[in-house]
């Protein structure tokens, strides 16, 4: 499954029972991309790609920077020139289309951000019908209602009348999906369409992204840096480590199958598995138990972890251990040491026990010193 | 509440309708008082009449107007009208709120054309000298100039063959007018003290100099390239949001870099060769009219920026002829002292405006 070959024929079944075709959007095969340069070899980015894309799929790419992304998704969209093999969109090269047509097909969402003043929210959605209208542009009443439903779909129609450049960002990249979606494309590509937001409106525009798949039956493909986001919210995930090669999955077996962890190994973070979490190298603080479940045993090892500790969860017999006590009201966390003889803490503050450690550890620093 | 984005843009268009109307009049209303205004006063009702072709009172108003006024008028509205456009396309092409119609460096190689006349004049000695030439002296400088705008215009297109990126061309076409303005320096260095004066008389700008005869070809080229702008309303559009969205709708990026290029350089090129270099129109209009019609739809600003260009540039003349005096301002000052507070003007709202929203 990670080679990605057989991607295409498994492609999911579409929620809700009814029957699409599955056959792919779009479909690279034995795609090599990079940079083609003047008297010196071609710069590979990444080779033998064999990728798809079905109808109202929502698919990441994710991968450090630099593997390639930006390069695999220009050649993706027939900006770019591909080394080898070819892309096909509903089993016609790209590279071969006439640009009006490529666009009738395919939108993108790029990164730059919109500069131009005087322009409203409702003639920027009206510029996606660029490939449908005649030599002046003028919007027929049936562009005219395309452009409205964009508007409603990703609920933007309130700031139609709107200047562009008034807009916050979370409302900006919904105009921008808006008018991507006024292309009616088959395949919409958006590059780190996450990238300037906050926290909800993340969660926000992968939710957005994710409904408009299913309704409009057109495939998404996005690259981003989100990867907890991603691996809750996409159909699948394309896992582009430096070097290659591709990996194609449905986002749990990438994780199990490790090769998440093997993607980002060298980044100085690790894959934890276990939490579906990015984990900062460098364990240097020595094992502690942790004995307790549910929300705040979770938030105790993240505490834990960022001040070093390897925790060991359910272990009680080591020389450190953290009890989360579910006893009193409020909920607390106790600090036992030396096989839980001595109790140094027992507070309802995760930042005082982490104060009691670091003046345990300086009291026995001091004390090995002597 | 679903609706009100598209009665607010009927609304405005209802709006920009009207306000278009009202450049027109006021443009046809400019360029009557223009022809009125002159050391020879005659009343607005005769320059009517001798306009619509009823004859005046006295007929050497009549031949005023017909052989010196009318053609200089023109030429103003042309001119205009000319360097506004390109202003707008150059605005749009490289999405750079101060780009004018010399960012590709077609005034530095006219410039280059009429030093190139001037020193040749000069190094031919008294044979021709430019103070004798009378109009052959300035038909000389015109097609220097023309010339020296065509040859940078053939290398910027040349260049944006090559070149994949706006943002180096613009910056090409600015290295390339220093180039120029240093040959230019060299040139006038060497030159004598006559041939500068007529050099610098060049750059002052001026509508008055051209004829019937040169308006034969001022104003084809004009149309030709205001003709070919109006065709591009649509790739203006999409070059707002840049070229990589720009492509990604299907517009040949390229294909349409030329073509504004080409209208540009027309236009520039041949309102600097006629009447020398005019700054601030081509810089000041487009914002103006941004701010004056509230949109970026060239659909819109295309027809408003040729009428108000037109419009400032008729202006521009009339106060430049300083009218109850015999004195003659500069041109090219005049319409930076108008053009600048205006600009200024636009840019301290918009400020504003983003402060406070």
């Amino acid at each position: 499954m990670t080679g990605g070959d057989r991607a295409l024929e498994t492609a999911l079944p579409s929620p809700g029972g009814e029957s699409r075709a599955t056959a792919p959007i779009l479909r690279a095969a034995g795609l090599g991309i990079g940079y083609r340069r003047s008297r010196r070899p071609a710069k590979v980015v990444a080779e033998g790609l064999n990728v798809g894309v079905a109808p109202a799929q929502f698919v990441c790419l994710v991968g450090p920077n630099g593997a390639g992304k930006s390069t695999l998704i220009r050649t993706l969209t027939g900006v770019q020139v591909p080394l080898a093999g070819k892309v096909f969109l509903n089993g016609r090269d790209v590279h071969r289309m006439a640009a009006r047509e490529l666009a009738q097909q395919v939108s993108v969402v790029l990164t730059e951000r919109m500069a131009a003043t005087a322009l409203s929210v409702h003639a920027l959605v009206a510029l996606g019908r660029f490939p449908y209208t005649g030599w002046s542009g003028r919007l027929r009443s049936e562009d005219e209602a395309v452009v409205r439903w964009a508007l409603g779909a990703v609920g933007a129609l309130d700031l139609a009348g709107r200047d562009v450049s008034e807009l916050s960002d979370g409302e900006q990249q919904k105009v921008m999906i808006a008018r991507a979606l006024a292309q009616e494309p088959r395949l919409m590509v958006l590059d780190e369409p996450t990238a300037f937001l906050d926290l909800p409106r993340r969660v926000e525009l992968m939710h957005l992204l994710r409904r408009l798949a299913r309704d409009t039956g057109a495939s998404f493909l996005l690259s981003t840096h989100d990867l907890d986001l991603a691996l809750r919210t996409a159909d699948r995930i394309w896992l582009l480590p430096a070097g290659g090669p591709l990996q194609d999955g449905v986002p749990e077996d990438l994780v199990l199958s490790d090769a998440f962890e093997r993607t980002f190994a060298n980044e100085g973070v690790s894959f934890d598995k276990t939490s579906g979490a990015f984990r900062v190298h460098g364990a240097t603080g020595g094992p502690i138990g942790l004995i307790g479940g549910g929300v705040h045993a979770f938030w105790a090892q993240r505490a834990l972890e960022r001040e070093g500790y390897r925790v060991l969860v359910g272990a009680d017999d080591l020389a450190m251990s953290v009890t989360v006590t579910a006893d009193g009201d409020p909920f607390g966390w106790r600090l036992m040491v030396g096989d839980g003889v001595s109790q140094v803490y027992d507070g309802s503050t995760l930042e005082g026990l982490v104060a009691c450690l670091a003046a345990l550890e300086q009291e026995m620093k001091t004390s090995a010193d002597r | 509440m679903a609706s009100t984005g598209h009665d607010e843009s009927r609304l405005r268009k209802g709006h920009r309708d009207a306000l278009g109307v009202g450049v027109l009049v006021l443009l046809l209303g400019l360029f009557c008082v223009h022809v009125a205004v002159g050391s020879v006063y005659i009343p607005l009702r005769d320059v009517v009449r001798v306009l619509t072709g009823q004859g005046a009172d006295k007929e050497a108003w009549e031949t005023i107007i017909l052989m010196f006024r009318l053609p200089r008028a023109l030429t103003a509205v042309l001119a205009g009208a000319a360097l506004a456009v390109s202003g707008l396309q150059m605005q749009t092409l490289f999405r750079n709120p101060l780009a004018d119609p010399y960012v590709l460096g077609i005034n530095a190689g006219a410039s280059l054309g009429v030093a190139l006349v001037v020193l040749a004049s000069g190094v031919l000695g008294q044979v021709v000298s430019l103070a004798n030439l009378g109009t052959t002296g300035d038909l000389s400088i015109a097609l220097g100039a023309s010339l020296g705008a065509a040859a940078v215009f053939l290398i910027v297109v040349a260049v944006s063959r090559k070149v994949s990126g706006n943002m180096t061309l613009l910056i090409l076409g600015l290295m390339f007018g220093y180039v120029t303005s240093s040959a230019v320096t060299i040139l006038l260095h060497f030159a004598v003290r006559e041939h500068i004066q007529a050099f610098v008389v060049w750059t002052f700008g001026s509508f008055s100099g051209v004829t019937w005869g040169q308006l034969r070809v001022l104003a084809p080229v004009v149309l030709a390239g205001l003709a070919l702008c109006f065709s591009y309303v649509k790739p203006l559009n999409a070059l707002l949001l840049g070229e990589a969205y720009a492509g990604s709708m299907g517009l040949n990026v390229r294909r349409a870099r030329l073509g504004l290029i080409g209208s540009t350089s027309l236009l520039a090129g041949v309102v600097t060769a006629f009447c020398g270099p005019i700054g601030f129109l081509g810089i000041a209009v487009p914002h103006l009219c941004r701010s004056l019609f509230a949109t970026s739809d060239h659909r819109v600003l295309v027809p408003a920026v040729t009428m108000v260009g037109a419009s400032l540039a008729l202006v521009a003349d009339l106060v430049a002829q300083l009218p109850g005096s015999d004195a003659i301002l500069p041109l090219n000052a005049v319409t930076s002292l108008l053009g600048a507070p205006v600009v200024i003007w636009i840019v301290l709202r918009q400020r504003g405006a983003g402060v406070s929203a």
